[in-house]
């Protein structure tokens, strides 16, 4: 029986919409055709150099220019090889030379590998190698059409041809003119606009390019899309890439965050390392930097991974390393070419060559590399806290904290805050109203703390005068605000004539907190200045002439975006010693007092990491200290305000203290479990 | 911004970080670090200059004692305007100026300096003044006293005591004191800013005793 065989007829048009899904995804942003378009044809246009060395007269250029009023968009090479290898004329001729690409791996076959899909004559070593770029072409082309010549280094030979989608039959095909012909037919498709080309290299004419393409093209991203990609080659070789829309040609720069030297930005090279014990895998070199108060974009942020001097990847730091400030950290990695770089190219690189797959070795090792190294780096810096700064930071929040819940007690024994003087407080009775005096009754904050955060208002900040003179005076009343560093916002200043009774309210009804106010504390204040003479005299004994300040107790302190801070008079501080008598030992400073704790104790040591039992022992201590710091103030100051504590002064009966002393303590304890 | 001090024990000497901030994080001792480095090499750079000036002498002897300290209050605000200094850590580096230039201030203070005679701070504010004004009293000591009182802040106040201490100069801080605090007692309630110059005028004319 008779077998008859069958060759697959491919859907040419969906692969090539397969090959755009497949940038699309990768790329993840409106422009990904302009952007992987650039890299493609860059790379292709890089591989096929003439001097590999050092890409001397190497030049790139991306042209969008109108041939008959049709946009076209012309990418050329100058300083590179052209379309060599074997010429062709038949479609056979053509299947044996890509028969021996295929079997025997024959190299150098330019032309033919252009002009076929899925087929490259590049070594692994060049940037490209999966033949997937030129598709790239005709996904740009809106009418799936594009021309080309070329300039043969190997035979000085000229070709044109032009190769399109065939939307009847939905296959490629293309046409190949060579020498004279060649000239012709390039004259009969793009006019006499068009020379032919006179140097080694080649020009590609996309026709009808997409309106992404020319977009990116017109509103310089395309630009930026290579200098941030091609950026090591340009550093390397000074190499010239342009993009020209028509009015203006411009060459991508070296994008300044890869220069040297940066001002404001630290920098550490990490030089050529194995980057997995009993491999063979090395880095060329790591380069991370630093760039905390700059705004480094988007673009540039992460870790560069080069591959063919191009960046396939950017992984962004804190993806690597979830700490902040990873952010502010960029920098690239260039590979060994041998091994390392020819795998990830071969295993882990996307045929896009926009990403590697991170879950396969190499690809795996130097990502786990990379993050070790940042992390090392930014120790350095002091970016992330080391496991001892996080200890402190533990021990710092516990000894706040448990100040927070001895407040309570040190008010009930008076001792003031750290910062309000000595603690001669005898009660805290209001001041006898003064005759003429301001009042701020309806001040309102959004909670009890007096913290205001971005966004909310502070109600009833209006101050209103109150004569209870006896008669008519003329005044000043300003109402205004001072922050914590001094400087003052005066709300309003109204003169009135303030009669008997209460006058009208001056001040706004609100304080809106935008962030023109930093983050910190600040005092509503309000003031009234006699603005007359007067005859009688205030209750103080002052005689009331213009000028005279009438009043001016008005200061209600908020925060802005902070924590009121925490008034008492101990500070909790560290100190280590290696005596086994010392648990806590206390000095007094200005008018309060440091408690110092031994971090080495074995009773303290194990509860370093515990931020809660770390407060809980504090807090539990603390009541202790401050009776005992009580007592020692009493003792020194004859003060009589606790009974208890006079009687146990007076009593002069050692064995009192430590009763009197559980006792507190034990109410302390109640009150802080309940 | 975190103050870092340094703290002389016996032979040893101890490193503090200070600020109103209770936890510190590595950037702020960074910050710190860099802080007190650049004020360490503005105080040296102010040694120099007053060496070079001969307003002191090697042997930290002030010639020209408030042209010496002028200079070091304009350094120092100078100084203060590239690195912002809070109001809840200035007292902090005012304090922590001492001890930073054994030229400048012979001896270290053993106790805390009230943020009113710290020598540093007074500079600062009188710096703010033209040094003419100021040259018309010479006496350093004079001006440490002057700058402390509130009322002397209205210029008209300031200029006003000045005229009267031209003519007839004390020889002394204590000399000059009774009547610095004869004018300050005067417009000890009083708020300035709403007086005409004659009306001002008026009330510091009427202290004639002191």
């Amino acid at each position: 029986m008779e077998r008859t065989i069958f060759t697959q007829i491919v859907n040419r048009e969906k692969d090539i919409e397969a090959v755009a899904d497949g940038y699309k995804t990768k790329i993840n942003h409106e422009l990904w055709l302009a952007d992987g378009l650039q890299k493609d044809a860059i790379q292709n246009c890089w591989d096929v150099r003439s001097d590999k060395k050092h890409g001397k007269n190497w030049e790139c250029g991306f042209l969008l220019m109108k041939i008959d009023n049709k946009e076209v968009l012309c990418i050329s090479d100058k300083g590179t090889t052209g379309l060599n290898g074997t010429k062709f004329y038949t479609p056979n001729e053509l299947t044996k030379i890509l028969e021996k690409i295929s079997n025997e791996s024959q190299r150098g076959e330019d032309l033919a590998c252009f002009l076929n899909s899925n087929w490259s004559s590049k070594s692994i070593e060049e940037g490209g190698n999966r033949g997937r770029g030129k598709t790239l072409f005709l996904v740009a082309s809106q009418s799936k059409n594009v021309f080309f010549e070329s300039l043969r280094s190997t035979d000085n030979s000229y070709v044109f041809g032009e190769f399109y989608l065939d939307t009847a039959d939905k296959q490629v095909k293309f046409s190949l003119h060579y020498d004279d012909d060649g000239k012709a037919m390039l004259k009969s498709e793009l006019g006499e606009k068009i020379s032919p080309i006179t140097e080694y290299g080649t020009k590609i004419f996309i026709l009808n390019p997409d309106t992404a393409v020319t977009q990116a093209i017109k509103s310089g991203e395309l630009i930026s899309f290579i200098s941030n990609s091609r950026w090591e080659t340009i550093r390397k070789y000074e190499a010239k890439i342009f993009v020209d829309d028509g009015n203006e040609k411009k060459y991508a720069n070296l994008p300044y965050w890869y220069e040297n030297e940066l001002k404001g930005v630290e920098e550490k090279e990490f030089s050529p390392e194995i980057i997995k014990d009993g491999t063979e895998y090395k880095i060329k070199r790591l380069v991370l930097r630093y760039a905390p108060n700059l705004n480094v974009p988007d673009s540039i942020r992460g870790i560069a991974i080069q591959r063919g001097g191009m960046t396939i990847e950017r992984i962004p730091a804190e993806e690597l390393v979830k700490e902040q400030g990873m952010t502010d950290i960029y920098g690239w990695l260039e590979m060994e070419s041998k091994p390392l770089e020819e795998e990830m190219k071969i295993r882990c690189e996307g045929p896009e060559h926009f990403n590697f797959t991170w879950t396969l070795n190499p690809a795996r090792y130097l990502r786990n590399h990379i993050q070790s190294k940042i992390r090392e780096f930014a120790k350095d810096l002091k970016i992330i806290e080391s496991e001892q700064a996080k200890k402190n930071k533990i021990q710092k929040t516990a000894e706040e904290e448990a100040l927070k819940l001895l407040t309570p007690l040190f008010k009930k024994l008076g001792l003031f805050g750290k910062h309000k003087g000595k603690r001669k407080k005898k009660g805290l009775s209001r001041k006898k109203n003064e005759p003429l005096r301001l009042s701020v009754p309806d001040m309102e904050f959004p909670r009890d703390d007096k913290r205001v955060n971005y966004g909310e208002k502070i109600n009833g900040t209006y101050v209103v005068p109150i004569n209870e003179f006896g008669e008519s005076i003329l005044v000043l009343v300003r109402v205004f605000i001072v922050s914590a560093d001094g400087k003052t916002e005066m709300l309003q200043e109204k003169e009135i004539n303030l009669h008997t009774g209460e006058g009208p309210r001056i001040g706004p009804d609100e304080i809106a907190i935008s962030k023109k106010y930093k983050a910190g504390g600040y005092s509503l204040r309000a003031r009234m200045i006699a603005l007359e003479n007067k005859d009688k005299i205030l209750p103080d004994g002052v005689k009331i002439e213009k000028g005279t300040i009438l009043y001016e107790r008005v200061n209600q302190k908020f925060y802005v975006e902070i924590n009121p801070p925490e008034s008492g008079p101990f500070e909790f501080q560290p100190k280590g010693k290696d005596d086994k008598s010392y648990l806590f030992e206390w000095e007094q400073e200005g008018d309060g007092y440091i408690i110092y704790y031994n971090e080495l104790h074995p009773r303290i040591k194990p509860l370093l990491n515990d931020g809660e039992g770390l407060r809980d022992y504090f807090a539990e201590q603390g009541s202790l200290l401050a009776l005992q710091i009580k007592l020692e103030e009493l003792i020194a100051d004859d003060d009589k305000e606790d009974k208890d504590f006079t009687k146990l002064v007076k009593g002069k009966d050692a064995s009192a203290v430590y009763k009197l002393f559980l006792n507190r303590h034990s109410e302390f304890l109640w009150s802080l479990k309940e | 911004m975190v103050i870092k001090i340094r703290k002389k024990n016996k032979s040893k000497e101890t490193v503090q970080y200070k600020s109103a901030k209770k936890i510190l994080t590595p950037q702020d001792i960074k910050e710190a670090d860099r802080f007190d480095d650049a004020l360490n090499q503005e105080i040296q750079e102010i040694e120099k200059v007053l060496l070079k000036e001969k307003m002191l002498t090697p042997e930290a002897r002030k010639s020209n004692m408030l042209g010496a300290w002028y200079l070091i209050g304009t350094r120092i605000n100078n100084f203060l305007k590239k690195y912002k200094v809070s109001s809840e850590e200035e007292n902090l580096f005012w304090d922590h100026l001492y001890g930073r230039s054994s030229l400048i201030s012979k001896t270290a203070p053993t106790s805390k300096i009230s943020k009113t005679r710290n020598d540093f701070r007074i500079a600062s504010l009188l710096a703010h003044h033209p040094i003419t004004k100021l040259e018309k009293i010479e006496l350093w000591a004079l001006w440490r006293e002057i700058i402390t009182y509130k009322a002397f802040k209205d210029e008209r106040v300031l200029d006003w005591v000045i005229k009267k201490l031209e003519q007839s100069p004390p020889k002394t801080r204590n000399e000059g004191r009774p009547f610095l605090k004869a004018v300050s007692k005067r417009l000890k309630r009083i708020d300035t800013t709403v007086l005409s110059d004659k009306e001002l005028i008026v009330k510091l004319n009427e202290v004639t005793r002191w």
